[in-house]
């Protein structure tokens, strides 16, 4: 069977009509290629505006794309009919950032996890939906009898909960987690990732999953695909990744990780991140401008998206700087 | 010298009160602490707990509603909540200043920062407005705005949410203040900017000799800066203590599940040890300890009787079985 989600060279670029007439055009997402297996669950790591969230956007057919393809369960987005996009959906469905506004706060929670099933027609008979309902409540870690009260009822934690009822109710192939625990208290952080983990590994589910946070990533995440400009920088197994990083950007990001423990924190050796260009940006890399271990005569002109792309192991960089370094993170 | 006059700033049992519907909501419910000059507190807690109420209620900024219903606060032995207007105008941003939580609703969007920073400065000192600009252009490229003389005249919307962050701590500090209030400075910014500006403060701060207080959810945080901790939870401080100690050798079931349940980017984990439950509802009223209801250890004790906050060679807990092992 083919995976569920690759994406080949995928360009997004958000298009505006200036004044007068003139094409303003903003290039979000460069030459994007990754296949998200069944069962697997992708991470998509960046700073804010990478770009993380417009290609979750682009998988969900929630935004068009210039060029390239997105398959979803080997249909290609682009030349998806209204209804072949609706039976897609089934299959796919998404878990956003902020449960205080994703949630409808005049529905109830009956009505808010049963509106999929209306709109798909499924489950029309009251006694099923009932189980149905109860079934879903119990597997999220809430009680059947908060059925009919309102979003305002509950906590943070509790919403995300419900939120994520709602992208099982279909019970779809794929996740798409947009950021699903950055808005959540620290205690209720932890019990929302260990029911995203079960959830994944019960019912089989593929995941991608946004997040700014390596260590979100590090305890759900199979694999990592690190995000710079609208490109993937580093793609790989998140272990290997994370204790052997090869772009200077992944090693740059990793070094600014703060850690839970004052000793540690004291004696880390701190990789000087730059955050205002250095250098005027050259044809090339898209990093070069703020690398470390930038130099002119190799950095300029090679593009990394055109080295060679593999679906597991991926790094954009000519360097490779560390081939052999372990970093902090490494057992 | 008396400890207490050593002391920038000292709370004692401060208890903040917000008029609601059904009458009055206890927020804060006696919160005693001590300042150093030149020390770190860092100020921990999830939503609700009353770690924001606390720090506005020290530059006496409660939000309509809201009152001091119980206690002092002592700058350096005055007693801020009952200083003349005047006074306390002096006070806020010249000896106590503070960072807000979010970057993007805090500065003025119709006004270039060259203004927004100067006007700050003149406010303060006499002196002319020409200095006052090339004060305010040294201390944006102090904090790292890079072609300072050019972009002090753009304003708000023309800078990222990180340099936004660090305009405002340019401005929080331009009066070298003597207690820094910093809430959560670095939620809403990416890991990278977040290290450069935990680094630009702790520089700062060993430079002015400045005593700061950091209220914060983020425990990494806690861990880089603080010299000491204090864990709030449902408006009582549920624990005080050294950071190395705290990190060592959390004594309260809560503290310990936090630390418990962080993840952890430098290890393989399967499950995360989770706090099970939801912390309560600001204002709630509860008779006993408010960490009760999600303790493993919780008694009958614990639900009828609030335990007092007891302190052994300097770490302060309020548990009735802090002595027992898990």
């Amino acid at each position: 069977m083919t995976a569920p989600i690759i994406v080949k060279n995928l360009v997004k670029a958000y298009g505006s009509t200036g004044w007068f007439g003139r094409k303003a055009e903003k290039v979000i997402l460069q030459n994007i290629s990754f296949t998200l297996r069944e069962n697997d669950v992708l991470g998509l790591v960046g700073e804010s505006g990478c770009g993380k969230t417009t290609l979750a956007k682009v998988v969900l057919g929630l935004e068009k794309y210039q060029s390239g393809s997105v398959q979803v369960f080997g249909q290609e987005l682009k030349s998806c009919s209204k209804k072949e996009m609706q039976a897609l959906r089934r299959r796919m469905q998404v878990v956003f950032q902020d449960p205080y506004s994703s949630l409808d706060p005049r529905q109830s929670v009956r009505q808010i996890l049963s509106e999929p099933w209306d709109i798909h027609s499924l489950h029309k008979s009251k006694t099923l939906r009932q189980e149905k309902l109860e079934a879903l409540m119990r597997s999220v870690g809430l009680d059947p009898q908060h059925l009919d009260r309102y979003p305002h009822e509950f906590s943070g934690g509790q919403r995300q909960r419900i939120a994520i009822a709602r992208a099982l109710a279909l019970e779809p192939q794929i996740l798409v987690a947009d950021e699903p625990v950055s808005a959540l208290d620290v205690s209720v952080q932890a019990q929302v990732l260990n029911l995203l983990k079960n959830i994944c590994r019960q019912r089989g589910l593929g995941m991608l999953f946004i997040s700014h946070d390596f260590a979100v990533a590090r305890f759900l995440c199979d694999r990592i695909a690190v995000m710079y400009q609208g490109h993937i920088l580093e793609m790989g197994e998140t272990e290997q990744l994370l204790q052997n990083p090869q772009h200077p950007y992944t090693e740059a990001l990793l070094s600014a990780v703060p850690l839970p423990d004052p000793a540690l924190q004291k004696n880390k050796a701190s990789v000087p991140f730059v955050s205002e260009p250095k250098r005027c940006a050259q044809t090339g890399c898209v990093y070069a401008a703020r690398c470390n271990y930038y130099k002119a005569e190799i950095c300029n002109g090679v593009n990394g998206d055109n080295l060679s792309q593999n679906d597991d192991k991926y790094c954009a960089c000519v360097r490779m700087p560390f081939k052999d370094k372990k970093s902090r993170f490494a057992v | 010298m008396d400890a207490r006059e050593e002391a920038v700033l000292s709370v004692e049992n401060l208890k903040v009160a917000f008029d609601t519907d059904l009458g009055q909501a206890e927020i804060l419910r006696g919160l005693s602490y001590r300042l150093q000059k030149g020390k770190v507190l860092a100020v921990v807690g999830e939503s609700g707990c009353g770690k924001t109420l606390h720090a506005l209620s020290i530059l006496k900024l409660l939000p309509p509603g809201g009152k001091i219903s119980q206690g002092r606060i002592l700058f350096k032995g005055k007693d801020i909540l009952s200083l003349p207007p005047e006074e306390l105008r002096q006070l806020r941003g010249g000896k106590i200043s503070m960072i807000f939580q979010d970057p993007m609703t805090s500065l003025n969007p119709i006004r270039t920062i060259g203004k927004q920073l100067t006007e700050t400065i003149l406010a303060h000192r006499k002196m002319s407005k020409l200095r006052a600009q090339a004060k305010a252009l040294s201390l944006l490229k102090q904090v790292g705005i890079a072609n300072a003389r050019e972009r002090i005249k753009q304003y708000p919307f023309e800078f990222s949410g990180g340099q936004r962050q660090r305009i405002m701590i340019a401005m929080a500090l331009c009066l070298h203040p003597e207690i820094l209030i910093a809430d959560e400075p670095t939620t809403a910014l990416d890991v990278t900017i977040q290290a450069q500006i935990l680094k630009l403060i702790k520089k700062l701060q060993a430079k002015n000799e400045m005593a700061a207080i950091f209220i914060t959810h983020n425990l990494a945080i806690v861990a880089d800066v603080a010299d000491e901790v204090l864990v709030l939870y449902g408006g009582y401080c549920v624990e005080k203590a050294p950071v190395q100690a705290l990190f060592a050798s959390p004594l309260h079931p809560y503290t310990q599940g936090l630390l418990g349940s962080l993840v952890s980017v430098n290890k393989k984990q399967e499950k995360l040890p989770a706090i099970e439950g939801y912390p309560p509802v600001a204002g709630q009223e509860l008779p006993g300890c408010p960490f009760a209801p999600r303790c493993p250890r919780a008694t009958q004790q614990c639900l009828a009787q609030l335990p007092a906050l007891q302190e052994n060679n300097g770490h302060a807990v309020r548990c009735w079985h802090w002595e027992k092992k898990v």
